[in-house]
């Protein structure tokens, strides 16, 4: 009875009704997080470099005083090893330029001297 | 016979109607909370996040057309079911009219 199918369909399609606000939600919030994330830290590949470099350069200073940290200082706002000033990867042809504190002794240093003071800071390498 | 354009405008009346008593606030509530408690809302979330980070240039529109129909798939059987019976008790009470 087409009377039948009808109500069916209707009802199915009410139903549709109510997802759609639900589900463009959804994805417009995930995209709208994405975005944020995307101009803080770049796109997927590069938030994974960056949490690998992390991680790894965290246990190295941790483990043998050895400052990793400093590569990576320009291109992520809040490194393991130092607070850096503008996240701007575009400023690495400007190591002089730009600012790092080294948490350790609370000193400025430039970016370019930032590998060899956190070396010394930290105590430096094992020496036999 | 009841033509397309017939069932158009009579699904227009009911949406009207829907929207009107009010019942589309409260059924739309009630699906929402279904989805959540039955953790569809985190599952597609997780998937429209991943599938977003993964693409270059993601596009609303068209990730919508994507998404949608998984969406829709995903939505669990028994919440399905209990949505439209209350869609149903809705058009009984409007039909009889």
């Amino acid at each position: 009875m087409s009377g039948v199918t009808t109500y069916q369909s209707i009802s199915v399609s009410l139903l549709e009704d109510l997802l759609e606000p639900i589900i463009n939600e959804i994805v417009l919030e995930s995209l709208n997080n994405e975005q944020i994330l995307r101009i803080k830290y770049g796109n997927l590949s590069n938030r994974w470099d960056i949490y690998n470099n992390n991680t790894t350069s965290f246990n190295t200073t941790e483990n043998n005083g050895t400052g990793n940290g400093s590569t990576n200082g320009n291109t992520l706002a809040g490194s393991a090893n130092g607070t850096p000033g503008p996240s701007n990867s575009n400023s690495s042809s400007n190591n002089n330029i730009e600012y790092f504190q080294c948490l350790n002794c609370d000193r400025r240093i430039a970016g370019s001297r930032f590998a060899a003071h956190i070396d010394k800071c930290l105590g430096g390498r094992t020496r036999k | 016979m009841t033509n397309q354009s017939d069932i158009n405008t009579l699904k227009l009346k009911i949406q009207n109607e829907l929207i009107q008593s009010g019942q589309y606030d409260e059924i739309s509530k009630f699906l929402k909370f279904k989805l959540i408690e039955n953790g569809w809302f985190d599952n597609f979330k997780n998937l429209a996040s991943n599938t977003i980070s993964e693409k270059e240039n993601p596009n609303f529109s068209s990730l919508i057309r994507d998404l949608e129909p998984k969406a829709l798939e995903m939505v669990p059987d028994n919440v399905k079911e209990e949505t439209l019976v209350k869609i149903r008790q809705f058009l009984d009470s409007v039909i009889d009219k």
